[in-house]
């Protein structure tokens, strides 16, 4: 070949694209490993979280992890996951780079991850490492598969929560009620009053997953738990003459007025900075909005958190399966869940150490203090409540305790919360159970 | 031609104002609520602020730790428009020059770019990505970003290029230029508010870019994107929406800026450039 | 949305005005030293030789790499059963034999009574969107480029909110939507509001028959502004001469707009006409997603949010990549009726 001017082009584009694949190609894209000059063993641990910067738990998170470093001489590699964390961790897995040890709560995918696979059952670590004392048994048993006793155990519980219904008794007071209703007939009389004097009654975030889990503890009101559990998980809302029931109870109280205007367009920040500001008389909150009640107030200087009782939601008197008014409480809050990464020959004495870790007394009070777990360990940590509202939920009774949907709607999570947008708008019955049959199958 | 004072055009006038307003509203919006506290947002959401919360700013600055994920932006960014302008350039070049079949079928390949539905294609992209040794680094991006960035890029560069007269570089080669002059010296310059264009354009599409940065390139401080970091590190069961809304502002002044310095070039490139049809 | 001027060219010929015609003549003509001659004689008439066509491979490849390759493999899953990303790391190979699960995926997908609610919204969405906002945009360019009052500060409004990023438009949209957000707040303050004659307040994006309209109205906030300027740029060059002389013939301002401008710039029109076709069809996942999440119910599930959410919320892979080539499909065939309609404009 005759060498002539353009061949030095064509040379200079071939270099380009070499150096492109060479990038690609050359770069490790193993994130997560220790230049372990020493050749052998561990020093790093990845964990993957579901904690969001800026929360308290976060902050807990961090200080624990410095003093485990200190200790240990293990450093962690912390990954935020946030509230997309199960796309990050499937991401990670199908990498090859699977983190160790993933904190994250029982919600929609991570429902998933014992069957396929990439996480393990820990029954065994429960016992060999001495933990089975350490938990308590009803959260242990709210982690195993299908949550019953002969199910694995998916991870380590380490948060509960507890998600009563707020009562702001100062502005029910103004509207003429003296006590927070227990039932249903007392809930639509409050109703009522709170309308009649200008007060919005219940408000809740009927756009997201606040307002599902109202919903679901609505129309659950006639049904048995295993019942509840089956028609979460396999759907058939309008074959069930109980779900119809719960569901035309909650079309009922929803046309009696007892949500806010547009509700269905509210999300759970709306609900509790509504409430917070004394622009509402109920809300459904859990105790993650504790802490955020109390920040409330003193930015405002108002006394919602001493005015608030917390107390369950109405039932129908002499009818359906709950003799009181119910309340979502358990522990399938945020857990400790192993990989197969993380309890590999080399590494499970780190994971394992980490774990240990959390469940000192002093960790568990530290986050009881600073983030208000709600905690399974075994121990006294009611003094270490600091929040009035935390106290309160410790001590709740007179409450029976309802399904929470979330194990048994699995990835049907995201479809279900639109139709229960669509219920608090001005769908009937029938659309409503055919919008799960929809969502579910 | 003076603007006519009839019914018709105070119409338009009220209309564009109008519009004006319902564009600039929400933006004033964001610009108030990143100076109040969360709950004021709530209560009242158009008054201003009482005392501007200044520290929002800082905050999100810290907790986001927007100072990486803006470096890690800007890299991303530039280093991605180089590499889309260094092979968008000369394949514009050709395409403008040549009548080949070859060139038609390329030009035509490049336009099909339009067609392919970014959602769908996220998935096998993934793999790829993994399959690269880039997942989990910002340097996939740079890889894969001026890739989606070619079909426009090269079809508005040959657009302008082919403006040139071919007789300018007939001349320029019978005095003996080779291509790499020809292009260098004689279609560069004068495509230049062509290439200003697609630097905006693209720097733009890169910065804001968002699905493809959280899946694939993924959360990890260091590597992540600004567009990934903002929602990430500040939205949670307890959003603080004046932190957010201070974060985004923060995020929008590069672009900003590069909107203002090349804004103008790119208006005549639009006016002159390669205006037909 | 961008604007490249490809009214400029033709597809066909890669020719447009101003190219020039009898090389061999030139070269000929010209006195040529031998070597001149001999690398003038290596470029031929086609004007480079054929090393110019070498130019574009780096590009080429980069981008079919990126490009061609994911959408076969949307074409494949189609026809295996993967559900979750999960499924990719049980087998050792990308695609696993065992999975195939021929035409099933599509049975599925085409009896869906998601997807067909998803087929009407988009075909709402995009039916209202782009022949709204493509002549609207015009007029507002039109408007600017008569330089009214103020037509820098506007051209800077119109521009900015194309700017931002889909998920900050989306929070903000929230927040104006909300509730007790601006727009009802504005509602309520001129009496159509709580209490007012009309109550028009709602939940606008959880409200089942305004939610895909506000897809469409975000849509079109954001886009009439920016393709207005656009618009305005291109229209700057149009030759005053052809105004004054319609102005002449007694044309009203209305005329002249659509008789004299739209006549001058009807390719580039028609070139963004097809661009936001396709980028309407496409790319309404991101703030669906925002928004409304797809509800309430299935409101406002448009095909490209349906393909994210079966892909990423509901662990059904193949179903998402079926809906991607319905996308794909659609995108082809819509863009050839547009170049069909605005044919004589090349």
């Amino acid at each position: 070949m005759i060498r002539s001017p353009r061949s030095h082009w064509a040379a200079a584009a071939a270099t380009v694209a070499v150096a492109l694949t060479a990038t690609a190609c050359g770069s490790d894209g193993d994130a997560g490993a220790a230049d372990d000059e020493s050749g052998g063993s561990v020093e790093t641990l990845s964990v993957m979280s579901r904690w969001t910067a800026g929360t308290p738990e976060y902050d807990v998170l961090q200080s624990v992890i410095e003093a485990y470093t200190e200790e240990t001489g293990t450093a962690v590699e912390l990954i935020d996951g946030g509230e997309d964390i199960d796309v990050t961790f499937e991401t990670a897995v199908a990498a090859g780079q699977s983190p160790d040890v993933v904190v994250v709560n029982l919600f929609d995918k991570s429902l998933g991850w014992l069957d396929a696979g990439v996480t393990v059952p820990v029954d065994d670590y429960l016992s060999e490492w001495g933990l089975e004392d350490k938990i308590s048994e009803q959260a242990v048993q709210e982690w195993r598969v299908g949550q019953s006793v002969d199910g694995a155990l998916q991870g380590f519980p380490y948060s509960g929560f507890s998600w009563p219904v707020w009562y702001n008794t100062e502005l029910l007071a103004a509207a003429g009620v003296d006590e927070v209703p227990t039932t249903v007939d007392d809930l639509l009389a409050t109703t009522e009053a709170l309308s009649a004097a200008g007060i919005p009654p219940m408000i809740v975030g009927g756009s997201d997953w606040s307002g599902q889990k109202l919903f679901f503890q609505i129309i659950q009101t006639y049904m048995d738990t295993e019942e509840a559990q089956t028609l979460f998980s396999d759907g058939g809302y309008c074959d069930s003459d109980a779900a119809l029931q719960g569901i035309e109870l909650f079309v009922q109280l929803r046309d009696a007025g007892l949500f806010v205007d547009n509700v269905a367009g509210l999300t759970a920040d709306d609900m509790n900075n509504t409430y917070f500001s004394g622009g509402a008389a109920m809300m459904p909150a859990g105790s993650w909005a504790f802490a955020p009640a109390l920040a409330a107030d003193e930015e405002t200087g108002g006394t919602v958190v001493d005015s608030t009782e917390l107390a369950g939601f109405p039932v129908p008197a002499g009818e359906g399966t709950f003799d009181e008014p119910t309340v979502y409480q358990g522990f399938t809050g945020v857990g400790f869940m192993l990989t197969p990464d993380g309890v590999a020959e080399d590494r499970i004495g780190a994971s394992r150490s980490f774990i240990e870790t959390f469940m000192q007394d002093d960790v568990v009070s530290q986050f009881v203090a600073e983030a208000n777990f709600l905690t399974p360990i075994a121990g006294d940590y009611a003094d270490d409540a600091t929040n009035p509202l935390l106290e309160e939920a410790l001590q709740l009774d007179g409450v029976a305790p309802a399904v929470l949907p979330d194990v048994w709607l699995g990835v049907n999570s995201d479809p279900v919360t639109q139709v229960s947008t669509l219920a608090y708008g001005d769908a009937d019955a029938q659309a409503v159970c055919s919008g799960l049959d929809s969502a579910t199958s | 031609m003076k603007f006519a004072r009839t019914p018709g055009t105070a119409v338009a006038h009220v209309l564009a104002w109008l519009y004006a307003a319902v564009l600039v509203v929400p933006l004033l919006y964001l610009v108030l609520s990143s100076l109040k506290g969360n709950l004021a947002i709530f209560t009242s959401p158009y008054a201003l602020p009482s005392a501007p919360q200044w520290d929002n700013y800082a905050e999100a600055w810290t907790t986001a730790r927007l100072g990486p994920a803006l470096g890690t932006s800007v890299y991303v960014t530039a280093a991605s428009v180089a590499v889309t302008l260094l092979l968008a350039i000369p394949a514009a070049y050709a395409l403008a020059r040549s009548d080949s079949r070859f060139s038609t079928v390329a030009y035509a390949t490049f336009a099909a770019g339009f067609l392919i539905p970014p959602f769908a294609a996220l998935i096998p992209t993934v793999f790829l990505g993994i399959e690269l040794h880039l997942y989990q680094r910002a340097e996939f991006l740079i890889a894969f970003l001026p890739a989606t960035a070619l079909p426009l890029s090269v079809i508005l560069l040959t657009a302008f290029m082919r403006t040139i007269p071919k007789e300018m570089a007939e001349a320029a080669v019978m005095d003996g230029a080779g291509h790499w002059t020809v292009l260098t010296r004689l279609y560069v310059p004068l495509s230049m508010p062509g290439i200003i264009t697609v630097v905006i354009l693209q720097a733009l599409g890169f910065w804001n870019e968002f699905f493809y940065s959280l899946v694939i390139v993924g959360t990890a401080p260091t590597e992540r994107t600004v567009q990934v970091a903002l929602p990430i590190a500040l939205i949670s069961e307890n959003t603080d929406y004046g932190v957010l809304a201070a974060g985004t502002l923060i995020s929008l002044v590069p672009v900003y800026l590069v909107y203002v310095m090349l804004q103008r070039r790119m208006q005549e490139a639009l006016t002159a450039g390669a205006v037909k049809g | 949305m961008a604007a490249p001027d490809t009214a400029a060219t033709d597809d066909r010929t890669g020719t447009g005005p101003g190219v020039s015609t009898d090389r061999t003549a030139a070269t000929a003509a010209a006195p040529s030293p031998p070597v001149r001659t001999q690398q003038l004689r290596r470029m031929n008439a086609t004007g480079g030789g054929r090393s110019l066509p070498l130019l574009t491979v780096p590009a080429l490849v980069l981008y079919l790499f990126w490009t061609v390759v994911p959408i076969v493999f949307v074409f494949v899953f189609a026809f295996f059963d993967y559900r979750g990303i999960l499924d990719f790391v049980a087998s050792d190979s990308l695609v696993d034999a065992d999975r195939f699960s021929g035409l099933d995926n599509f049975r599925l997908v085409l009896t869906d009574a998601v997807f067909l609610q998803a087929l009407r919204n988009t075909a709402i969405q995009v039916g209202v969107a782009v022949p709204l906002m493509l002549p609207l945009a015009f007029m507002l360019g039109y408007y600017l480029d008569r330089r009214p009052p103020g037509w820098r500060v506007l051209s800077v409004f119109f521009f900015t909110p194309g700017l931002i990023s889909i998920s900050i438009k989306g929070t903000i949209f929230y927040a104006m939507l909300s509730p007790n957000g601006g727009l009802n707040g504005v509602l309520d303050a001129v009496g159509l509001g709580n209490g007012g004659a009309v109550d028009l307040t709602t939940a606008w994006y959880a409200d089942p028959r305004t939610a895909l309209g506000v897809i469409i109205f975000a849509d079109l906030w954001q886009g009439i502004g920016w393709t207005g300027v656009l618009f305005a740029a291109r229209l700057s060059a149009v030759p005053v001469e052809l105004y004054e002389a319609a102005a002449v013939d007694g044309a009203s301002e209305w005329r002249r707009m659509w008789g004299v401008a739209f006549g001058v710039v009807k390719g580039y029109f028609g070139t963004m006409v097809m661009l936001q076709f396709l980028w309407t069809l496409f790319n309404s996942a991101p703030i669906v997603y925002i928004l409304t999440g797809g509800g309430p119910g299935t409101a406002t599930t448009t095909l490209s949010f349906l393909v994210y959410q079966k892909a990423f919320q509901q662990q059904q892979i193949g179903y998402s990549q079926v809906v991607g080539i319905v996308l794909f499909l659609f995108g082809v065939a819509g863009l050839v009726a547009i170049r069909r309609a605005f044919r004589q404009a090349y």
